[in-house]
């Protein structure tokens, strides 16, 4: 299947630069993954595909850090450290000493803002141990939710905030930006990965209570992308998670996209040799009209092939030691995002000037054919590399089911980014990135303060 | 029951479940008030699956050389319409001691301009019309080029690649184009607690004047005086037929591949003026013990403790995969659960960097200050219970099938295949090195692994982190001086419990407890 896809990607996009009589090679006729709802619920995708002896297995729920209770921030980031230590029937450590002893590897969590991913990719013969594991978790976690393991697993928590946001300068600025960009109220305030703080004297009832109206089979979907046999794996899926009863409905989230009126600067000191800059802007949400298209912007702007602003800021003018971009997509509101650091001597002052410059080029005439092409192929490139591997196919044919997309989830995914053109990468950069209403954050070299940075100040114009 | 049966059944009791869920509201959600399920307990559930059985091909790898010496790899793989290429050299920085790392970093980066390509945009668009990418590398022991694309256009990708390697122009503004580019960098590289961390290990596993602690350094070089002659020098010392290989793999014909391979490089001439290759010396017998790299006032540490293992080319190389995942590449092995439960490490892990006068093997992690000396005791006891005792049976077990397991994970996309590929050809290993993986692992024992054990003798532990905050607990450890060295890695001071001598040198802190 992923054959067909990539030759098809390479064909659409030979079209467009004009090159049709290019090589193509003759495609084989795709196999569509399989898709069934169970009766409790649980929306399961089987991609059969025999490419590499090995199963991308992801299990996604529609919760995350967005159902934090008020009170309990951080609660949904909490809950996979627990899931992962014990369940009913996996005993204390039972857990990673399974997975090794099967080969299984890329075995992560990640909790979102608005989902909790479980990920693992097995050698195929092993396939029914994840769905084991997976299902433990799902149907039969709170009996083993305790005081002690609330103590024992509120530590990692703390330590893997603290490695990511506390002491990251990237991190906390970005945290900072965050609250800035998103109102009160807004479920993504806080960020995705919340602190432990809000969580002391959790109880083992407040966690059940929590589980129990959230990770059921009716908020999940459960991926199997590889080599299996499609019939022999679904018959393994409904007997390990067909029992599990189904749980609260999801919420539907209708929120207003954050809208500034105006620019907001905020000034951090931070210990640090260099000052540097994070602007942020909030924009259209994952799939929406116009996400495709700032991916490119972002690669126009910093990518390795055009550059614009990586050319302007690092080999010209020589004012930046290094220069990113990047378009963080999320389902209620994405953020697009420019981080320069200053080569010694410069300001964050100078940067913004010299960002807007490039910015404001973009945003009044096409980029030149080269530039717009380079972007475009290089974002075309990412994803379907992305999509090699069996763990970056299931997690495609994740984000297909939650987005709605029907039919073939690998082009679906694609094809937005074989329309755009020079001008509309203009027109998008013109609307969504308007200089006068985003965040600026100016990270001033201060001896003494934090490494990770302190909030001066934060003023809106 | 068939698919058909299956699909029917989950497809009818799914279309019912969804006709009696009543659709969901909008607006903003209220706090859900679900009573709690129990799932119903079956037998099943009660241990671990059975693991089936399914065989696993390795792929081969077919070899042709030319009569200049260069060599042709390649791996022919169906399916997913991508490939990948690699042209390297077995020599880089290391064996030239003479030469500036540098000027094989900038060489390498300048090269994308040649005789085919006037200048880095008609390369790109070369690129973007043909569907491929490119990376370029300049290590302490090879030199390369990389490829990876669409199947249908790579000889297109070939050819660049073949462009690079003879004919790259080095226009003097590119080469000083990338040259300030670096300089622009510098600060960057000073930065990274990773990356400091990593230039003072290697300085104190295998001193301060090893190529391998020059190539380390190299990031942070000025680069001032470098000029295009250096440039063009270092690209004559890294290039010869002889010391280069081509490695093909992915959806390709290997007939076409050869074919275009002798047209590429057929021709290609030995140049007897270049200077030989210098042997890459093996490391001190002694290290520090314990480095720390300042970092005022920062809450949490990087910590790395490394050693030497035995040279990318030794047979014992197979032990060291089972001795590192042992030592931390195992989730479950039993440094990383007291790690966890005993300092709260989320995100350490067990590195291993096979070179040829002895590969570095390190645990690094992020570790809280007031948990570093705890962390420290910890991997120290670890690696001496290993070297005395050996593993635990079912430990050894699990990390045997690691070593083997892990194989088609690590060649399942075209760039994983790619630098097995190379990696077997850099280290010189036969090239059924893959297929003879499970056997050689099989036969690794508790006492070939306590073995290759190192003492803990020839560990170091680098720490970046507030020095202040440290001081005490790491010297409280018993492990003799702290050597302080800057973000460059370079000697900056020794300290020591009071009562020690007050001349002690880098080279006297080899003592150990």
């Amino acid at each position: 299947m992923t054959k067909a896809r990539l030759s098809i990607v390479a064909a659409v996009l030979l079209c467009q630069l004009g090159s049709p009589r290019a090589a193509v090679r003759t495609v084989e006729r795709a196999v569509p993954a399989t898709t069934v709802v169970l009766p409790n619920g649980l929306t399961v995708v089987l991609a059969e595909d025999h490419h590499s002896p090995l199963v991308g297995v992801q299990l996604a729920y529609d919760v995350g850090s967005r159902d934090d209770p008020a009170a309990r921030q951080g609660l949904a980031a909490l809950v996979p450290w627990m899931m992962v230590r014990a369940t009913k029937h996996v005993g204390e450590g039972q857990y990673d000493r399974l997975l090794d002893a099967a080969g299984a590897f890329d075995r992560n969590w990640n909790v979102q803002f608005d989902r909790t991913r479980f990920d693992v990719t097995v050698p195929s013969e092993a396939l029914a141990l994840p769905l084991w594991l997976l299902s433990d978790q799902m149907g039969f976690f709170s009996p083993r939710v305790d005081d002690r393991l609330i103590a024992e697993q509120l530590p990692m928590l703390r330590s893997h905030r603290a490695q990511k946001v506390e002491n990251s300068l990237d991190g906390h600025v970005f945290a900072f930006v965050q609250d800035e960009l998103f109102p009160p109220g807004h479920p993504y305030r806080g960020g995705e990965l919340r602190g432990a703080e809000n969580l002391r004297s959790l109880s083992a009832d407040e966690v059940r209570a929590f589980v129990s109206a959230h990770y059921g089979p009716n908020r999940a979907v459960l991926v199997l992308s590889g080599d299996f046999d499609t019939s022999h794996a679904l018959e393994l899926v409904v007997k390990y998670f067909g029992p599990i009863p189904a749980t609260g409905p999801a919420a539907q989230w209708k929120v207003p996209a954050p809208a500034p009126v105006g620019e907001t600067r905020l000034e951090i000191a931070a210990d640090v040799e260099s000052a540097a800059v994070t602007i942020a802007w909030p924009t259209a949400p994952f799939h929406a009209r116009d996400d495709a298209e700032l991916d490119v912007v972002a690669s126009l702007l910093a990518g390795s092939r055009a550059g614009w602003l990586r050319w302007s800021l690092v080999d010209q003018m020589r004012i930046a030691e290094s220069v990113t971009a990047e378009q963080r997509s999320r389902a209620l509101g994405s953020t697009f995002v420019i981080r320069a650091v200053a080569r010694a001597g410069h300001t964050a002052g100078e940067l913004v000037a010299a960002i807007d410059q490039t910015l404001r080029k973009l945003q009044s005439a096409p980029p030149d054919a080269s530039s717009a092409r380079g972007a475009i192929t290089e974002v075309v490139l990412r994803h379907a590399f992305r999509v090699e591997p069996v763990a970056g196919r299931a997690r495609a044919y994740s984000e297909c089911v939650e987005l709605g997309l029907r039919g073939d989830c690998l082009r679906n995914l694609m094809s937005p980014y074989l329309t755009i053109d020079a001008a509309r990468l203009t027109e998008v950069a013109a609307r969504q990135l308007p200089l006068g209403r985003r965040v600026v954050a100016e990270v001033t070299p201060t001896p003494g303060a934090p490494r990770a940075g302190v909030l001066r100040a934060g003023m809106s114009r | 029951m068939s698919l058909r049966g299956v699909l029917a059944c989950a497809t009818l009791l799914g279309s019912l479940a969804a006709c009696a869920t009543a659709p969901a509201p909008t607006g903003a959600p209220k706090p859900e008030a679900f009573p709690p399920t129990t799932t119903a307990d079956a037998p099943f559930r009660a241990g671990p699956p059975a693991p089936e059985s399914r065989p696993y091909v390795l792929p081969s790898i077919e070899e042709t050389t030319l009569p200049n010496g260069m060599r042709l790899l390649v791996v022919e793989r169906h399916g997913v319409p991508v490939a990948a290429a690699e042209v390297f050299a077995r020599v880089g920085t290391a064996a030239f001691p003479k030469e500036d790392p540098l000027a094989f970093w900038l060489m390498t980066k300048s090269a994308v301009v040649t005789r085919g390509h006037q200048n880095a945009h008609e390369l790109a668009a070369t690129m973007d019309a043909k569907l491929f990418e490119l990376s370029l590398w300049s290590g302490a022991e090879t030199t390369s080029f990389v490829v990876r694309g669409a199947a249908s256009m790579f000889s297109d990708a070939l050819r660049t690649l073949g462009d690079l390697v003879l004919a790259p122009a080095f226009p003097p503004a590119f080469v000083e184009g990338e040259r300030q580019r670096h300089i622009a960098g510098i600060a960057k590289n000073l930065r990274d607690p990773s990356t400091i961390g990593m230039r003072s290990l290697v300085a104190s596993l295998y001193g301060d004047a090893h190529p391998y602690t020059r190539y380390a350094r190299a990031a942070i070089g000025s680069a001032e005086g470098l000029s295009r002659d250096d440039v063009v020098r270092a690209w004559k010392d890294a290039f010869d037929p002889g010391d280069t290989t081509l490695v093909v793999v992915g959806d390709v014909d290997p007939r076409a591949v050869r074919t275009q391979f002798v047209e590429l490089f057929g021709s290609w001439k030995h140049d007897p003026t270049r200077p030989a290759a210098r042997p890459i010396p093996p490391p001190p017998r002694s290290v520090p013990r314990l480095v720390v790299v300042d970092r005022a006032r920062a809450p949490q540490a990087k910590v790395l403790f490394g050693t030497v293992l035995s040279p990318m080319s030794s047979p014992e190389r197979v032990t060291d995969l089972v001795l590192g995942a042992l030592a931390g590449r195992m989730r479950s092995s039993g440094i990383n659960v007291q790690l966890r439960a005993e300092a709260a490490i989320w995100g350490s892990g067990l590195h291993m960097n096979p070179r040829a006068a002895g590969s570095t093997m390190w645990w690094e992690g992020n570790v809280d200050s007031d948990k570093v000396s705890t962390t420290l005791s910890l991997l120290a006891e670890q690696w001496r219970n290993l070297r005395e005792r050996g593993p635990a049976a079912d430990e050894l077990e699990a990390a045997k099938q690691l070593a083997v397991r892990v194989l088609p994970r690590n060649l399942e996309t075209v760039n994983g295949l790619r630098e097995a590929v190379v990696g077997i050809a850099v280290s010189g290993n036969p090239l059924d090195e893959l297929a003879t993986r499970r056997a050689k692992v099989e036969a690794v024992d508790a006492e070939r692994v306590r073995a290759e054990a190192p003492p803990l003798t020839s560990f170091t532990a680098v720490i970046v982190g507030d020095l202040a905050t440290l001081e005490a607990p790491l010297l409280g450890l018993g492990w003799g001086a702290i050597e302080v060295r800057d973000e460059s890695g370079t000697y900056l001071r020794t300290i020591k419990r009071e009562g020690t001598p007050a001349n002690a040198s880098p080279q006297g802190l080899s003592q150990r407890p």
